[in-house]
């Protein structure tokens, strides 16, 4: 049948367009082209763990992240491909030189549930996770994030629930459906980024009151991109497009997250293509990935705001010499832990600042492996026979007990001698190293980002050395520390380069006052199938997780 | 014992970046600051009530936790005692048949072998060989098919003990006097087997059925977890690793129902396999 005028004349432009998309592509990961974003298709992953939870006051954990960045929507969030803040439920403007933030919803924004989203709700929201006992289990842990909010004292020690004709917190200020109003004791130059935290995502306060705090999270709405179609906990949830999403519509029609799956098993489904991809990728399978040429080619890998650090307990005579821990950091050797513990998967640390947080000092270097010179300064600081220390690791993680048995080798060249204990049980070892009266001189300790600003890092850090042993306060160099750190924050958003540099200087001095060793910074690895959106920051954001709002598959 | 370990399930709920005044905050919340005794008699009290406690560190009751994982370890232990007793049996039948041929010599060293493979390293085999190169089978997960690889790498060395019990047993019961008679009388060997031996044989391996179901039905811990079956050795695992007190003792509580249970149905085919026991 030939083709008729009207058809030829639409045909041409038609399959030249065709042409052209094909041509025009996108250029993905490792240089495999994608021929643009296709709606529909199912993306799966695993997780090793289970999802605890869906309610924000309660959230803590990476795997309950994941879920709930799709289910809610915060007031800001941070973009697709960076670590910018950007408006999610609302656009902002900031008054009061800093100390005023005032939020214009969105007024499409709806919960999955067809609701519209409102002020009321928002300070519902924050009321809820800054109070005492939010979800039934006390203060949420991250409630004290918002501990700059005027009023927050008065409302966490008043002990109430959120509910009609009870104030919540002072500082929140509804002025009418569309706009909130948070007002601060000081300017926070990371206050955004506390509001782009899980425990602010916006919650739907009748679901919150008609389920209670201990099955809501079974039934948790809220107006993301995403929401659950079923969860059976510990085994699988499944995520279905929010039909009243105000946001770009996801181009998948479905999201299976697997709970509970081992890391190798991950590896076998990923290779039979069972799963979209793997972002579970331990030290063990990326050596089964680095020798199978199929699977090493759809392996990457990104930097990842994380310390790995060696606290001392400052309260121990020895660690109060700063010879000391200046040895201590001589006496390491970080290149042999990235390449033997890591497998390469990192760098070694300078400084407490991750290279992607503003702030990093790019002109400190790692302390260098010097047994020699970490011997000389031992002896300068009165231990001519070398120091022998309790080094407390957790050994549920073989890399950590790998690291331990290296740290007890290399040291002992520089005059260390490391009496080793492994402790099996976080709920065991997080409280004995917090005491700084235990018997532990040096502990094994990390520091994921929970956002990428410095704040998070020398404050959040910096703070808790001191508030867990006050005496620390006389012989660690805090003024000036202390002074430079809390300046950085107070500055508007304006002047981030301003406050990199005060990050940059207050970073210097902890590195030269050796207060932790720094080791390494771990990298984030994902094995990606070649049939999905080459967009590798969708699968290895520097902060969010998985972003399954962008995900599109291709299947050729 | 596990409130005996010092550990603050309070760290585990609140994160790793906890502050002290944090925990203790949920510490006081929760009723962790409590006496052990004052805790375990609140527990008591709520198991009287029909509740198993709550798990803070899955935000979930912990009686819909372990009724979601029963039934697939119930049915991965039905699944892998059936395997066990068609293999152990017809293992233990052909080797009896075979008697001190070439033939019962080889079943013998199979046996031998089967039983000192750990189910464990057998799970992993199936696993990488049998679903992953092979693709017989799904790589583990909660389905008909996914069950076969689990129950057959806890069958396999199961079914060795059934077949070395089974013809040690058979071979006594030939040399007793009515079976010699039977055979003495004409009766086929294997009618007298199907109507005399195998009867009396079986006491012994009832016994030992037992004790199987009752390991059984406690969780196999590792193959759960290998092949991602989410049933109480799953859970057991998930708890251990986070000390959750609740769902550690749920678990051990209902390991020794199914002891109590696998003893009662022992007691009961007693009767059944031989009708001149009596409890009376």
């Amino acid at each position: 049948m030939a083709l008729g005028r009207p058809v030829f004349r639409l045909g041409v432009p038609a399959l030249t367009s065709l042409a052209l998309l094909g041509c025009a592509g996108v250029t993905g990961a490792k240089g495999m082209i994608h021929k643009g974003p296709v709606n529909g298709g199912t993306v799966t992953m695993a997780l090793d763990s289970n999802i605890a939870t869906l309610d924000p006051a309660d959230w803590t954990d990476i795997p309950s992240m994941y879920a709930m960045d799709e289910i809610y929507s915060t007031l800001v969030t941070y973009a697709e491909n960076s670590t910018t803040i950007v408006p999610d439920l609302a656009t902002w403007t900031v008054a009061n030189g800093g100390r005023t933030y005032i939020f214009h919803l969105n007024p499409k924004a709806r919960f999955s549930n067809g609701v519209p989203v409102t002020a009321a709700d928002v300070k519902f929201s924050l009321d809820r996770v800054t109070s005492y006992n939010a979800s039934g289990q006390g203060p949420a842990p991250y409630g004290s994030s918002y501990s700059n909010i005027v009023g927050y004292n008065r409302w966490f020690n008043n002990g109430s629930a959120p509910k009609p004709g009870v104030e919540g917190l002072a500082g929140i200020q509804v002025l009418n459906p569309q706009t909130v109003v948070i007002h601060l004791h000081t300017p926070a130059g990371s206050f955004l980024n506390t509001m782009a935290l899980m425990s602010a995502v916006i919650v739907d306060p009748a679901v919150v009151k008609r389920w209670g705090p201990k099955d809501y999270e079974y039934h948790a709405v809220g107006s993301g991109s995403f929401k659950v179609q079923s969860w059976t906990p510990g085994r699988e949830m499944v995520l279905v497009p929010n039909p009243y999403y105000f946001g770009p519509k996801p181009h998948v029609s479905k999201v299976v997250i697997e709970e509970n799956v081992s890391p190798q098993l991950q590896l076998l489904r990923f290779e039979k293509g069972q799963l979209s991809f793997d972002i579970n990728i331990d030290s063990g399978t990326y050596l089964t990935i680095r020798s199978n040429p199929k699977l090493a080619k759809l392996f990457h890998k990104a930097p990842y705001n994380e310390i790995v650090f060696l606290k001392m307990n400052l309260s121990h005579k020895p660690m109060q010499n700063k010879l000391v821990r200046q040895a201590l950091n001589y006496a390491v050797n970080k290149q042999l832990l990235v390449k033997v513990v890591l497998n390469g998967l990192g760098q070694p640390a300078s400084q407490v600042l991750p290279p992607k947080v503003p702030g990093y000092n790019t002109s400190l270097k790692p302390y260098p492996y010097n047994p020699g010179l970490a011997r000389e300064l031992l002896k300068k600081a009165g231990y001519p026979n070398g120091l022998k220390l309790n080094y407390y690791y957790l050994s549920a993680n073989p890399d950590v007990v790998r690291m331990a048995l290296i740290l007890e080798q290399t040291m002992a060249a520089a005059g260390f001698h490391l009496q080793l204990h492994a402790v099996s049980q976080i709920g065991t070892y997080f409280p004995f190293i917090i005491n700084p009266k235990n018997n532990w001189d040096l502990a094994f300790s990390d520091w994921p980002q929970d956002y990428p600003n410095a704040q998070d890092f020398l404050y959040n850090l910096y703070e808790r050395l001191l508030t867990l042993n006050p005496n620390a306060r006389q012989w660690v160099d805090t003024p000036k520390f202390s002074r430079l750190i809390n300046q950085a924050d107070a500055l508007p958003t304006s002047k981030s380069a301003e406050a990199d540099r005060l990050y940059a200087e207050a970073d210097a001095i902890g590195q030269q006052n050796a207060y932790w060793v720094n080791l390494y910074y771990p990298d984030q690895e994902a094995l990606v199938q070649s049939w999905m959106a080459p967009n590798l920051n969708l699968y290895m954001h520097p902060v969010k997780g998985p972003q399954f709002q962008y995900m599109w598959i291709h299947r050729p | 014992m596990t409130y005996g370990i010092p550990q603050n399930p309070a760290a585990i709920i609140a994160g790793a970046k906890a502050t002290p005044a944090l925990m203790a905050e949920i510490d006081k919340a929760l009723g962790f600051n409590r006496p052990l005794i004052v805790r375990y008699g609140l527990y008591l009290w709520n198991l009287l009530h029909g509740s198993l406690g709550y798990s803070f560190i899955m935000h979930e009751a912990v009686g819909p936790m372990v009724a979601r994982a029963v039934v697939p370890t119930l049915a991965l232990t039905v699944f892998a005692v059936v395997m066990e007793l068609i293999l152990g049996f017809g293992f233990g039948l052909l080797s009896d048949w075979l008697r001190s041929g070439i033939g019962d010599a080889v079943l013998r060293i199979s046996t031998v072998t089967f039983l000192s493979l750990p189910a464990y390293w057998l799970g992993v085999v199936c696993l990488s060989v049998v679903a992953f190169r092979l693709g017989w089978f799904p790589l583990g997960g909660y389905s008909f098919a996914g069950a076969i690889l689990p129950a057959f790498a806890v069958a396999l060395p199961g079914s060795a003990y059934y077949a070395r019990l089974l013809r040690s047993s058979l071979q006594q019961v030939w040399m007793e006097d009515y079976a010699r008679t039977a055979l003495a009388k004409g009766v086929s060997p294997a009618r007298v087997l199907v109507r005399h031996v195998l009867r009396n044989a079986l006491l012994t391996i009832v016994t030992y059925f037992g004790l199987d179901l009752a390991n059984l039905l406690s969780g196999l811990i590792i193959i759960e977890v290998i092949f991602d079956w989410p049933g109480l050795g799953s859970l057991t695992n998930q708890a251990i690793g986070n000390l959750d007190g609740s769902v550690i003792m749920a678990v051990t509580l209902v390991a020794a129902c199914a002891v109590i249970m696998a003893n009662f149905l022992t007691d009961v085919l007693y009767l059944w396999v031989d009708p001149r026991i009596s409890y009376a």
